[in-house]
Formats: structure tokens, C-alpha cells, sequence
């Protein structure tokens, strides 16, 4: 790691945590501005009691008060006590409900990102007359249909719970099927997302393994369904098959809107990239090598492609959390979304302020990572933006 | 700077139309344009202002609501016995009114915020980009809950909030890139050793190559506004009298009651009308896109 690759990452930290600053005091004042307090939103209370409530959670303290309150606690990780329930800070709370909320957006943004992946590179690798109209048709036609997130939620919630009745259509588990069991149902999200996890990285190792295998098809096949068979029966003997399933159960209507409404845009990506990469030399080297069409598609033209889509994706991750606060909504899963609209009508700034700020940490954070691998790639973005350099 | 490059620089406009998207997109925009227009007309001369009046018409000839689509009622009656056509025309200017106001509040922001740090360079890009990197964690639709409580959202103060945390956000970075990527060419150098003044590099050299990537970010802006404003309604968190998202809005609230099969069909203009205009503008934008992204070519 050379001096100007410190230099770039020390600056675009600094950068980073200036902005993050300027973010919290902004928010902050933002919600100050809001008319009435936390106290004023509860209804018949005598005014010695609102008195001495207000006394007791400091809203009577002046501004900067309660602003380094607010920067100490958000520095020591505490992020600041609720206003609703008595002795509960809000990182504990954010806690306790991020496995839910990453039950439904990490396999959500996978399955997109995967699925918009596969149809961008089909999309782009296709190249008759009558395609521009079709594509045209079809891809205005998803946008459309998929533009509107309450909508799309709506929708599947009318057909497949209430008229065909094949899902449930709100909340993220069967309340009766839990009755008497001991582990939390948070446990059982945190080992389902493991097992994704293991699983995802199994079958990477699969494909790498038998790469130059001559019977590697024959040999991925048996592999994959070995190892689902497994993860089945592990989950079978562990005794808590049946309510991993009821969690799925559940997730199957969320998951479903979550990635129809995200795919399009990477998949649109994919195809403009695609058709970009087509025209450079080292894919008519491979076609003229005498590759077929679809191995040249895939393992030239579609890898280089991916970059900016990934980009993309990771920049707009955040966002597709808070984004999907609707979805939330609509299927009334209890995850940090409806948590934060829930605290914005009751006023109650500390949680407010902080799932603002740990989501805007993470987005600056995924944007730090991004410039730094940008500049790790191309030494000449790290001369052209670190500091004391001529532009 | 002749008369023939002052009609090159605008080149991108038309090349837009050669674009299968873009001519979709530009058709529909106009299509809700009609509507928007000839709703008032309408009002005058056929329709019976107290039966087809979008907010307090009454049609007591059509009970049970809502009602069932029939000559009267080319799309039926929503559940309080209004015209959904009427109301669907109506709907068209508040969408019409939000997306432009937003669009134009982001594209000209933006530009004027993307050049001047591309030009000034310095503490002026500094500030202006920390400004920025501030309004990214902003999303406007989330940033719209908050302010719903703190004002009463029209349609135009929606608008102009949209506009301006989305013009402060990403579209201003981008710009300023774009911007920065010309000003480093030799013609700029050759047109100030020429003698040409900031206001003439900036107006001849760099706001021709930056309009069209503004352009795109206003159709993105506009249908985000759109869409912002309709999920907003849809929750109830506006004062708008009457958009397509209050009308989504309305009919679903006493959809839970009587899911019949009329409340489907007063429910689906509003939604349809949501996405199409969305898509609409989402079309131009990659239109745009993909036809100019090198104008001096």
C-alpha cells in the first residue's frame, strides 16, 4: 500500500466523519422544529405530572444541552434513552429488532440483485430487429407495474392471503405455533440467515472445486443436492424445523414485493452494460476464438459488467432499508421501518435520531468502501482527489 | 460562438425522439397533459357540476356506490358517489403540478450547484460538496414523514421540499463531475486564452454538456416527487384535497369493509394513472440516457 493510497483513505475518512457531523446537527434541529414534545402528545395528564415528566427527560434543559447529550450518547454507542418505555436504551432497541428487518432485506436485495443480474445479462446478450420493440414493451410494463410499493403489496396481499388464502398476509411469525417454546424466535432468524449464509458459500466453493472436473455438471448436481438435503435434515433434527418453516411461511409475500420491486433497475443496468461491453475487443477475440455465444455472454461480457451494477446496489442498500419502510408498513412486520414511523408520530426523538444515524453511518461507510476500492483499482482516482494534489 | 453551434448544442433534444423510450414516454407526459386540460372544459360545458364535481359531486341516480361503470360513469363512482373519471382528470394536474415543480426545483439546484463547484474549485467546491454529501443520507420520501408533522403538505410546498433535498443530494455531485470532466479539456483553456469570460465558458462550454444529464435528473426527480407524493396520500400524511393517491387512499380505507368487486375497479384508474406517469418520466429519463451521453460527438 503506497503513501498516496494512506493519503486518499485518511482524507476520505475524515471527509466521511465531517459529514457526519453536519447530517446528526441537521437531523437534530429538524426534529427540535417539530411542534410539541414527546409530552404533549400524551393525552390527559394533569401539568404538574407533564411538569415533572418533562423535567425528568430533560426537554427542559436548553438546546445545546440536549445536543451534546445526544453526540455523547451517540458516540458511546448508547444512542440515548426512548421517551416510551422506562429505562430502554434505543441501541438496544435497534438491537433487538435488526434480525428481523435482515430476515427480509438481506435475502430480498440477494434474490434482486441476483435475479436482475440473470435477466440483464439475457436481455443484453440478445441482439435481433424485432427486440427493441418487445424489450421496450416489457421492460416499460415492469416499471409500471412495479412502480407504485404499497400497490404491489396490496395486490399480493388480496390474492394470495385473502382470496386463495396460501400466505399469511401481516406479522412475522404464528403467534399460536409459538406458544410454549423456549428459544426466541430472533434465534431461530439468526441461524436461518447463517444457514443462507453457509449455504451461498457452499456452492461457491462447489463450482470453484469442480471447475476443471470433466464431469463437473453431473458432480455440481449431486453436490447441491446433497448439501440441501442436508441443511433439511439438520434443521429437521434440530427440533425447530417446523417454526423455521413458519418463518418462511410468513416471509414468502414481504420477500415477493421486496424483490419485485427492486429488480428492474439493476436488471435495466445490467443490460445497458452489457450491450456497452459487447463492442470491446476481448469479447470479439473470444467470439472469434470460437466460444459459443452464450459462454462468451457469460463468463466475459457479463463479469465486467457486474462492477457498476454492484455499485449501485451497495450505495442504494441503505436507502432500499428505509426505502422499504413501506413494506413494512403494509405487512405489518415489526422491523426497524415501522419502528421509526411508529416514533415519529409519538415524537419520540431519540429513537428517531437514532436509526437515522446508525443508517446514516452505514451508508457513509459503504461509501468510503467504495471510493477506497475505486482508488485501490484506479491509481489515478487516489492522485485525483486526495488533498495537496493538482485536479 | 456562430448561429450553427448554438443549434448543435440543443442536438441531444432530438435524438431523444429517435429513441423508442423516448417517444413512449414524451406521448404519455402528453396524453396526461390532454387530461389535465380538458378536465376544466369538461366542467363547463358537459358535465353537471353537482353530480361530476371531483370532490363534491353526487350522482343519486347510481346508488348503491360505489357503482359499477356505465355510460354515465365511463369508470364508475368511488364509495362516496363521485365520478372516478372526473376525479381521475383532477388527479392529473395535482401529479402534473407536483412532478414539474420538483423536477425543475432539482434540475436547476443541482446544475447551478454542480457547475459552480466545478468551476470555482477550491473552498467553493469544498463547502458545496460537504453540503451535499449531507443531503445524500436525506431521503426526501422519509424526510417528507418528518415534515408532514411540522407543516401542512400541499401539493406545491411537497413539491419544493422534494426539489430541494433531492437537487442538494447525489444529482449535484454527479453534475459537478460531469462538469469537471469538460472543464479540464484544452477548448476551455483555448477559449479563455481566446478571451472568453467565466459567464461565456460556463454558459457556452460546460452548461451545453451538463443540461441533458439535469434533464435526466428531473424526469427522475418528477416521477420520485410523484411517487413520494402518492405513498404520502396513501398514508395520510397530506392536506392535498385530491390527488391519485388520496383517491387510492380513500377507497382502500373502506375497501377493508366491502371488498367488492366495484371498489377493485374504482381503485385501479388511480394506480394505473400512478404508475404509467412514473414510468413515463422514467422512460424519457433513459431515453436521455442512453441517446446523449456525449454531445460533442
Amino acid at each position: 500500500m503506497d503513501r498516496a493510497m494512506v493519503r486518499f483513505i485518511r482524507y476520505r475518512l475524515l471527509r466521511a466523519g465531517i459529514t457526519l457531523l453536519l447530517f446528526q446537527t441537521l437531523l437534530f434541529l429538524m426534529l427540535q422544529a417539530m411542534p410539541g414534545d414527546f409530552v404533549s402528545t400524551l393525552i390527559g395528564l394533569p401539568p404538574p405530572l407533564r411538569r415533572g415528566l418533562r423535567a425528568v427527560m430533560g426537554l427542559n434543559d436548553p438546546l445545546w444541552q440536549q445536543y451534546l447529550r445526544w453526540m455523547r450518547d451517540f458516540f458511546t454507542g448508547h444512542l440515548g434513552t426512548t421517551f416510551r418505555f422506562p429505562h430502554q436504551s434505543v441501541g438496544r432497541i435497534l438491537w433487538s429488532l435488526a434480525p428481523r428487518t435482515l430476515f427480509l432485506f438481506l435475502p430480498a436485495s440477494v434474490l434482486s440483485i441476483g435475479l436482475g443480474y440473470g435477466l440483464g445479462r439475457y436481455l443484453g446478450g440478445r441482439r435481433r430487429p424485432w427486440d427493441g420493440a418487445s424489450l421496450t414493451l416489457t421492460g416499460g410494463a415492469i416499471v409500471a407495474a412495479t412502480s407504485f410499493p404499497p400497490w404491489v403489496a396490496f395486490l399480493l396481499v388480496q390474492i394470495f392471503a385473502l382470496r386463495l388464502g396460501w400466505f399469511p398476509a401481516e406479522n412475522v411469525l404464528r403467534t399460536s405455533r409459538w406458544v410454549g417454546v423456549a428459544v426466541p424466535a430472533d434465534t431461530v432468524i439468526l441461524w436461518l440467515l447463517g444457514t443462507g449464509a453457509l449455504m451461498a458459500g457452499s456452492f461457491y466453493l462447489l463450482g470453484h472445486v469442480t471447475r476443471w472436473h470433466q464431469r463437473r455438471t453431473c458432480l455440481r448436481r449431486v453436490g447441491a443436492i446433497a448439501l440441501i438435503g442436508g441443511a433439511v435434515l439438520a434443521w429437521y433434527l434440530s427440533g425447530w424445523g417446523l417454526l423455521a418453516l413458519d418463518l418462511l411461511w410468513h416471509l414468502a409475500l414481504p420477500l415477493t414485493t421486496v424483490v419485485l420491486l427492486s429488480f428492474g433497475e439493476p436488471m435495466l443496468l445490467m443490460r445497458l452494460a452489457t450491450l456497452q461491453v459487447a463492442d470491446e475487443d476481448f469479447v470479439r477475440a473470444a467470439r472469434a476464438k470460437g466460444l459459443p455465444p452464450q459462454v462468451v455472454r457469460d463468463r466475459h461480457m457479463a463479469r465486467l459488467a457486474l462492477v457498476p451494477v454492484l455499485a449501485r446496489f451497495l450505495i442504494q442498500l441503505p436507502f432500499v432499508m428505509l426505502g422499504s419502510l413501506v413494506v413494512e408498513l403494509a405487512f405489518f412486520w415489526k422491523g426497524i421501518g415501522r419502528e421509526l414511523l411508529i416514533a415519529i408520530d409519538a415524537h419520540d426523538v431519540p429513537v428517531v435520531m437514532g436509526i437515522f444515524s446508525v443508517v446514516g453511518t452505514l451508508m457513509l461507510l459503504a461509501h468510503v468502501l467504495l471510493d477506497v476500492l475505486h482508488a485501490w483499482l484506479d491509481p489515478r482516482v487516489r492522485t485525483a482527489i486526495a488533498p495537496g494534489m493538482q485536479r | 460562438m456562430g448561429r450553427r453551434s448554438g443549434r448543435k448544442r440543443w442536438l441531444w433534444l432530438w435524438r431523444v425522439l429517435g429513441h423508442p423510450w423516448g417517444v413512449a414516454g414524451l406521448l404519455l407526459i402528453g396524453l396526461f397533459g390532454l387530461m389535465a386540460l380538458i378536465h376544466p372544459l369538461l366542467m363547463a360545458t358537459v358535465w353537471n357540476r353537482a353530480i361530476y364535481h371531483p370532490l363534491v359531486g353526487f350522482d343519486p341516480d347510481a346508488v348503491p356506490h360505489p357503482a359499477p361503470p356505465s355510460w354515465q360513469h365511463p369508470l364508475g363512482t368511488d364509495p362516496m358517489g363521485r365520478d372516478v373519471l372526473s376525479q381521475l382528470l383532477y388527479g392529473a394536474r395535482t401529479s402534473f403540478l407536483v412532478g414539474t415543480v420538483a423536477g425543475v426545483i432539482t434540475a436547476i439546484l443541482a446544475t447551478a450547484i454542480g457547475v459552480t463547484a466545478a468551476y470555482a474549485g477550491g473552498w467553493a467546491d469544498t463547502v458545496l460538496m460537504a453540503l451535499c454529501d449531507v443531503f445524500v443520507l436525506m431521503p426526501p420520501p422519509v424526510i417528507l414523514l418528518i415534515l408532514g408533522l411540522l407543516l401542512d403538505l400541499n401539493g406545491l410546498s411537497l413539491a419544493a421540499i422534494y426539489g430541494l433535498l433531492a437537487g442538494l443530494g447525489s444529482p449535484a455531485i454527479v453534475l459537478r463531475a460531469h462538469a469537471l470532466s469538460v472543464r479540464v479539456r484544452p477548448f476551455v483553456d483555448a477559449a479563455r486564452v481566446a478571451g472568453g469570460g467565466s459567464l461565456h465558458i460556463i454558459w457556452y462550454h460546460l452548461l451545453p454538456f451538463v443540461v441533458p444529464f439535469s434533464m435526466l435528473f428531473l424526469t427522475f426527480a418528477a416521477s420520485g416527487a410523484v411517487l413520494s407524493e402518492a405513498i404520502l396520500s396513501f398514508f395520510g400524511r397530506t392536506q392535498i384535497r385530491l390527488s391519485w393517491g388520496t383517491m387510492i387512499w380513500f377507497t382502500q380505507i373502506t375497501f377493508r369493509w366491502s371488498p367488492a368487486r366495484e371498489a377493485w375497479l374504482a381503485l385501479l384508474p388511480p394506480v394505473i394513472a400512478i404508475s404509467l406517469f412514473c414510468s413515463a418520466f422514467y422512460m424519457v429519463g433513459r431515453a436521455i440516457e442512453e441517446t446523449s451521453l456525449e454531445p460533442y460527438s
